[in-house]
């Protein structure tokens, strides 16, 4: 019938329902003239029936001692603990590297116009010295930023990498976690 | 058990002490939910050794992450949700050529039955297990939650990482695809 569908869900829950009683009238109506779904009733209690008597199957082998042998080579991680070196280092290095950036651009941080009087520098470095106290140009401006970005990117790149390294299986639980939604996604689309 | 009803879980006194890395303490949570958690990873990979190994895997990761739990759900919900994601993790790396054709558990579950249970019983309960094998591995594992470790919809949701809505659908799907595979394997006079 065309609006067999309508009572589709009715339907389910009713065969799931701990009672034979009917209460909705118009379902009770649909199902006295209609056999597919009165069929389709049977077919669902009868599997509930079934599935309610489902047993759990024994175990093979008892898994408590080779669970507990397979602990004891682990020992437990405290609640709370330091991140190990492979984060810390370079989150410390990325935070070191903004800061430096943005007291360069934001404060207005400057070089000394000229060094120390004590600091004599031989003469075969001071036209390196004197090239950096210029003005940076357009390109010189372009290198300097290039630098820093690419500093920037690397260390965040590598502290990254590391972190979620040392945090492989919250990964694993994460991937299918996120696969698991794309399948109910699709499943979804596909109703 | 009724389902919906926040009760409290009676494992809560040994996971306490397991936190505080207590052995014996995980020894009896693995005792009273070894049957279940093996059912589940047996529905999962349909393999019984693969399910053997990957259910000590999961006691080890759970063991690794116990410190971690922080009590927002119940211990069981949080178990079976390692438990899944260890299998399905495992069962993407092998694909469906980890399953066995035979259902073991059908016969193992066989011989848990009383010597007079009826031949009809028997039936029934072996014809259960052909068709929950015919079902999508998705839909395995929600009647398994569902009907053989008791969980609630929200239980099974937070288990599985779904929406509520998915699972009753996943749920409703799978009783109808069930009923169909029954009705099939049916003696017909």
């Amino acid at each position: 019938m065309s609006n067999c569908r309508t009572y589709h869900d009715r339907i389910a829950e009713l065969a799931t329902a701990t009672t034979d009683s009917i209460s909705d009238l118009a379902l009770q109506q649909h199902l006295a003239q209609c056999p597919s779904c009165r069929a389709e009733l049977a077919r669902l209690r009868r599997a509930e029936t079934v599935l309610r008597a489902w047993p759990l199957a024994p175990l093979p082998h008892d898994l408590v001692a080779p669970v507990m042998a397979r602990i004891a080579r682990y020992p437990t991680e405290p609640g709370w603990q330091w991140l190990p070196w492979t984060v810390w280092v370079p989150a410390l290095a990325i935070t070191i590297t903004i800061g430096t950036v943005l007291a360069a651009n934001l404060v207005g941080l400057k070089l000394p116009e000229s060094a120390p009087a004590a600091l004599t520098l031989p003469p075969a470095t001071m036209p390196i010295m004197a090239s950096l106290r210029q003005p940076l140009g357009a390109a010189g401006r372009d290198l300097f930023w290039a630098i820093w970005f690419g500093l920037f990117f690397t260390l965040a790149g590598v502290g990254v990498s590391l972190g979620l390294m040392s945090r492989q299986s919250q990964l694993d639980d994460l991937t299918a976690d996120l696969r698991e939604r794309w399948e109910a996604l699709r499943e979804t689309a596909r109703l | 058990m009724q389902r919906g009803t926040v009760v409290q879980d009676p494992l809560d006194v040994w996971v306490a002490r397991a936190r505080d890395g207590d052995h014996d303490a995980f020894g009896e949570i693995v005792r009273h939910t070894q049957t279940q958690v093996y059912n589940l990873a047996y529905q999962i990979l349909r393999n019984p050794q693969e399910a053997e190994d990957l259910a000590q895997v999961a006691y080890v990761r759970a063991w690794r992450a116990l410190p971690n739990f922080r009590g927002d759900s119940r211990f069981s919900t949080w178990l079976y949700r390692i438990v899944t994601n260890t299998c399905l993790n495992r069962r993407r790396q092998l694909g469906r050529s980890v399953e066995l054709g035979d259902d073991h558990l059908a016969l193992a579950a066989d011989g848990q039955l009383q010597p007079e249970s009826s031949v009809i019983e028997r039936q029934t309960r072996r014809e259960l297990w052909s068709a929950v094998g015919e079902l999508p591995e998705r839909y395995r594992t929600v009647l398994t939650l569902f009907y053989q470790a008791q969980l609630s919809y929200d239980d099974i949701a937070a288990s599985l990482t779904l929406p509520l809505g998915t699972v009753k659908a996943q749920l409703s799907r799978a009783r109808r695809a069930l009923a169909r595979l029954l009705e099939r394997d049916e003696p017909h006079e």
